[in-house]
């Protein structure tokens, strides 16, 4: 799909969090727009369009930010749904996430992280670190083709 | 005299006293290595908790501080010297927050990690980690051999009295330190990392060895305060002992023992 940008899903449960990841991607003129659901449960309903987003005409997005530690159903779950799903499993997903524990990062890949970015507890170093992965992963990275959700 | 038992029934019913006291000693330090273990499990998951959840509200204050920084640098006269000052001090207070969540983080995992013993060369040890230290530090290392240890442990507990010697002794003039042995204890040796720096009141000699304890105002040196308790914790895991001696403005020694390992 030349010419037109894919969108970014984030999955982030606080919004606060949510709106700084907003604002960093604006800062670094990500124009691709930003759909943002705030838990396991509704990332997957949004990716498989059921539940709130029954309806929805599938797109795949340019890149899946994804915070590790979400209610009802954590970011690894939610990571290895993906990488088993045919039509979803190429999609880019960055973990962004505070956790610096070892063995976060051992499952993050290991389920398939593109990659794996610990939120900067540092103001400006969050906005350059949101915001340039959101210029690479969503810009200047060439994504997988499009699925369909038939695919197999 | 007429309930005298024969010595051997004596003798076989001490024996089966002793099998059962043996057992029952065998099950209570069972269950209390079990006890043990569930404590360092939920201090591991406590110690999660707290570098995930309590980062969270600090990395938001500092973020919104960005952002409102940013929001009135557009606008002229939005923001005066005292308005960016107390901005400053809310990023400040934020990031002194932010390096003591880490460094508690630092320090309690280090009380539960295991210790892996190998022989660790001190000398390239110290040699090392000299590289890390600014150039204008000068550091004599003398012959320091080997000891029985676990190196990733021992390492930090070494950049730790490095950094301190380093950085107490940063305003003199001609900043040295030095690491050396400086005699026996019992079956250990004894090292000393001592500096020319500021120093310190001997009276607060056992305090700098606790937990954010600091002597000295964060203004003039950096830092939490965690450093010297984690030397401690360190060379007691590897049952040594510590201690520091100073004089205010004659610079400080840390003394340490540890086991030597005499080269074959």
């Amino acid at each position: 799909m030349p010419g037109i940008l894919r969108r970014i899903l984030l999955v982030e449960d606080s919004s606060a969090d949510a709106e700084l990841t907003h604002e960093a991607l604006l800062e670094y003129a990500v124009a691709n727009g930003v759909d943002w659901v705030k838990d396991g449960a509704e990332a997957l309903d949004f990716l498989f369009c059921r539940g709130a987003f029954e309806g929805r005409i599938f797109e795949p997005p340019a890149v899946i930010l994804l915070d590790l530690k979400l209610p009802k159903i954590d970011g690894l779950e939610v990571l290895r749904t993906i990488r088993t799903t045919p039509h979803l499993r190429a999609i880019p997903v960055v973990v962004l996430t505070s956790s610096q524990e070892e063995k976060d990062l051992i499952h993050g890949y290991s389920h398939g992280a593109n990659a794996y970015v610990v939120k900067p507890v540092d103001g400006a170093e969050f906005i350059k670190a949101v915001g340039s992965l959101g210029v690479f992963w969503a810009m200047v990275n060439a994504p997988p083709p499009a699925l369909s959700p038939e695919a197999t | 005299m007429t309930n005298l038992r024969p010595l051997h029934a004596v003798t076989r019913a001490w024996r089966n006293r002793q099998g059962l006291l043996r057992a029952d000693l065998e099950g209570q330090v069972e269950a209390r290595t079990l006890q043990l273990r569930e404590a360092n499990r939920e201090l591991q998951e406590f110690a999660y908790t707290v570098s995930h959840d309590l980062r969270a509200p600090l990395r938001h204050l500092e973020g919104f501080a960005e952002l409102l920084s940013r929001n009135l640098e557009g606008k002229p006269g939005a923001l005066d010297d005292k308005g960016r000052h107390y901005l400053n001090r809310i990023t400040g207070a934020s990031r002194a927050m932010g390096s003591l969540i880490d460094d508690l983080l630092t320090f309690s995992r280090l009380a539960n990690q295991e210790m892996h013993a190998t022989t660790v060369d001190l000398d390239r040890m110290f040699n090392s980690l000299r590289e890390q230290l600014p150039p204008e530090f000068s550091l004599e290392i003398g012959a320091l051999g080997k000891v029985k240890g676990d190196p990733s442990q021992l390492r930090q507990a070494f950049l730790e009295l490095l950094t301190n010697a380093q950085k107490f002794s940063a305003p003199k003039p001609a900043p040295q330190g030095w690491v050396h042995q400086v005699g026996r204890r019992q079956e250990r040796t004894i090292f000393e990392v001592g500096d020319n720096g500021v120093g310190f009141d001997p009276a607060f000699a056992d305090k700098i060895f606790g937990v954010f304890q600091r002597l000295h105002p964060r203004e003039d040196f950096e830092g939490t305060g965690i450093g010297l308790a984690i030397v401690a914790r360190v060379i007691q895991h590897h049952g040594g002992d510590v201690w520091a001696e100073s004089q205010p403005g004659e610079g400080a020694r840390i003394f340490f023992t540890l086991e030597s390992v005499e080269e074959a």
